[in-house]
């Protein structure tokens, strides 16, 4: 009996370890992880009834590039034809997943004149993932012999003994030929030659594997690829995508009304409980009149904020997220903008300033800059209490579109406003900038997976923490500030204003009096001064005074928005009531008419739409920018465009 | 009673006052940026 000794080498996890147990018997651990055969492993098979080979296990290795420990035992064993483990013939295991990155190794050993088999594995994935060879074609290309096996469902195997035993008769020309074989690059290692060599030698496999592989997901029958092949495709993919979108929009609403109705009354028990029992005093005031109220404000849209991120984690836990980018780059890059603007853009929706900061990925200073000026267009969650809260004054909540909830429609639609806009105004910039080239993205498509509810929890607490106590701070400290601004003021007007009030409107008693009394105080105040000064500027777009200073002190972040007003509408109001409740109740000065009309509300919400209210982004803009000329552009046009479309809107619906 | 009160309101005010000026006029130089941690605006 002969003995021919075959080494075996491949890439890390293309299953050469399985294929070494399968040859030889031998019981052995196999991991996917990389680098599992670290030592040198040996083991007898029977090749035919005469021939035995010793099969030699090399370690897994990417290249010979003698750059790892593994690398080195490989090049030793192959190229010293004095080392007693010096083959007859090489197997070289590939993954038919990969044959582009596994090849490469291949092309290597071929140069050192061995003779070698080319062992394509995990051949039971073809049908499943519509992959086809043609493998004669790709014999004669590489100068070898494929044997097409599956470790997995032990077969091929025979085929592959075969091809062993007649090793003799197998091309031992190198396949790929390039004047510094990799031998000679061992001795004069120039880091340049290095990476030429290496660009050339995927050129070579990039051209044979276009020549005698493809893969048609038509064909795949894997779960994987027929999920792919529905939620990527053309037209389903995005009907999908705007159905989920849909759902998540419908439920934010219908899920988190109960919750947020019960944390609103809530605190406007709070409010009431600490003006009852504490003593009177300016401090119980400010803890019932501006400290409640405004952490209220915050903490109301506890509910909607956690589903939405609920929603987002369950998305990208699954794996479909990444489906999603794919889809959006096909939108984006009609638009000017590259593969890489989409996660900035995608993650814009959950805050900007992280999304800011991811745009550093992109190479290209002008995408870049693109990119950095359309993120604050996406709906940020820090909109979400803005347009929740103007939605359901404005829109009663039974209304219904086609059986749908008109409240969770108009939600959606701002959604899709922001991102619209954001790209609309990329195809804009994209003009003025003029982008010669444009970078590349690589997405890699996780498999689906059901998303686990640890993680999902996890994610869903951490950024709804992160929101509430981010913004609550700020919030909270604003609400102390105005509180002082809305009960003090100038002169003795604020002390005097029972006396003056009784005088002008003698006929009023109790609660009229007392309402009227603190919207004199209110007016009389320092905030209300400051209210008024303004007010010729905001009253084109529907807003009072009120509205005027929300969106003044929502400049430091959205959100405050509606803190503002919960405090504002609170300060010298005795009565329990709602945040909601105010601001329904409340009336234009002049004119009783309702403040929030249905004009008002819609130039409200499309004044944040656009509106660039957020300090932390300008400062994370100037930083990303190197400078105040963006930010100050940025800034500008956006309020710019929120002031006109907010002015449209309430003049054209008023 | 009153006096604790104005006290109160007072340390009240002038942290809220301290809390904003750092947090946007003069941000200490060693703290990190908003959003450097993934935060919210």
């Amino acid at each position: 009996m002969s003995d021919i000794k075959v080494a075996l080498i491949g890439n890390p996890n293309t299953g050469k370890t399985s294929l070494f147990n399968r040859l030889t018997g031998l019981n052995q651990k196999v991991g996917n992880y990389p680098g599992i055969t670290v030592d040198k492993k040996t083991g007898i098979s029977k090749i035919d009834k005469d021939i035995q080979a010793e099969i030699i296990d090399l370690p897994g290795t990417y290249s010979l590039n003698a750059s790892s420990m593994d690398e080195d035992v490989a090049v030793q064993v192959l190229s010293d034809t004095s080392n007693e483990n010096y083959p007859d013939v090489v197997v070289v295991v590939v993954d038919i997943e990969n044959l582009k990155r596994n090849l490469f190794i291949f092309t290597q050993i071929k140069d050192l004149g061995l003779p070698t088999i080319l062992a394509i594995n995990m051949a039971d994935q073809m049908t499943l993932k519509g992959i086809d060879i043609d493998i004669p074609t790709l014999e004669t290309l590489l100068k070898t012999k494929v044997a097409l096996v599956s470790s997995k469902q032990n077969k091929g195997l025979s085929h592959l003994k075969k091809l062993i035993a007649s090793y003799e008769g197998l091309d031992t020309a190198p396949c790929f030929v390039e004047q510094d074989t990799v031998l000679s690059k061992f001795a004069k290692d120039e880091k340049k030659k290095h990476h030429l060599e290496t660009v050339r030698r995927y050129q070579f496999l990039k051209n044979v594997l276009e020549k005698t592989y493809s893969q048609d997901p038509q064909n795949a029958k894997d779960i994987r690829t027929l999920l792919d092949r529905v939620l990527i495709h053309r037209v389903y993919g995005y009907l999908i995508f705007f159905t989920i979108l849909f759902t998540v929009f419908q439920a934010l609403f219908s899920w988190s009304a109960i919750p947020m109705d019960l944390i609103d009354a809530a605190f406007a028990n709070l409010s009431e409980l600490t003006r009852t029992h504490l003593p009177e005093g300016i401090f119980t005031n400010l803890l019932a009149e501006g400290i409640i109220p405004g952490v209220g404000g915050v903490v109301i849209f506890i509910p909607q904020i956690a589903f939405l991120f609920l929603f987002t984690s369950f998305l990208e836990e699954s794996g479909y997220m990444s489906r999603v980018v794919f889809l959006m780059d096909r939108i984006m890059r009609r638009f000017g903008l590259s593969g890489k603007s989409i996660v900035p853009l995608i993650s814009g929706t959950a805050c900007a300033i992280p999304a800011i900061m991811a745009a550093r990925n992109i190479e290209n200073w002008k995408e870049r800059l693109i990119t950095i000026l359309v993120t604050p267009f996406t709906t940020c969650s820090a909109r979400l209490p803005v347009y929740a809260i103007i939605i359901s004054l404005i829109i009663p909540e039974e209304a219904t579109l086609l059986s749908f909830n008109v409240q969770g429609l108009v939600l959606m639609g701002l959604y899709l406003l922001g991102f619209f806009t954001a790209i609309l105004a990329a195809a804009i910039l994209d003009q003025v900038l003029h982008i010669t080239s444009k970078s590349y993205f690589v997405v890699e498509m996780p498999n689906y997976k059901m998303p686990l509810f640890k993680n999902v929890a996890y994610n869903v607490i951490e950024k709804t923490k992160a929101f509430v106590f981010d913004a609550g701070k700020i919030i909270l400290a604003i609400s102390i500030l105005l509180w002082v601004l809305a009960s003090y003021g100038p002169g003795d007007h604020i002390q005097q204003a029972t006396e003056v009030v009784q005088q002008n409107h003698p006929s009023y008693h109790d609660e009229v009096l007392q309402a009227e009394v603190a919207s004199y105080k209110l007016e009389h105040s320092y905030i209300g001064i400051m209210g008024k000064l303004i007010e010729p500027v905001i009253k084109p777009l529907g807003y009072d005074w009120k509205i005027g200073v929300a969106v003044i002190t929502s400049f430091a972040a959205r959100e405050v928005f509606i803190g503002t007003l919960a405090t504002i509408y609170s300060v010298g109001n005795a009565q329990e009531s709602t945040i909601k409740e105010r601001m329904r109740n409340e009336v234009f000065n002049d004119t009783k008419q309702p403040v929030y009309s249905f004009a008002t509300g819609v130039s409200i919400l499309l004044f944040y739409a656009f509106a660039m209210q957020c300090m932390s982004t300008i400062a994370v803009v100037k930083r990303e920018t190197n400078g105040w000329k963006w930010p100050l552009i940025q800034m500008f046009v956006m309020s710019g465009l929120a002031y006109v479309t907010a002015f449209i809107a309430y003049q054209t619906l008023s | 009673m009153v006096w604790i009160q104005n006290i109160l309101t007072i340390i009240v005010v002038a942290g809220a006052i301290w809390y904003l000026y750092r947090k946007f006029i003069r941000p200490s130089s060693n703290k990190k940026n908003c959003g450097d941690d993934g935060c919210g605006c």
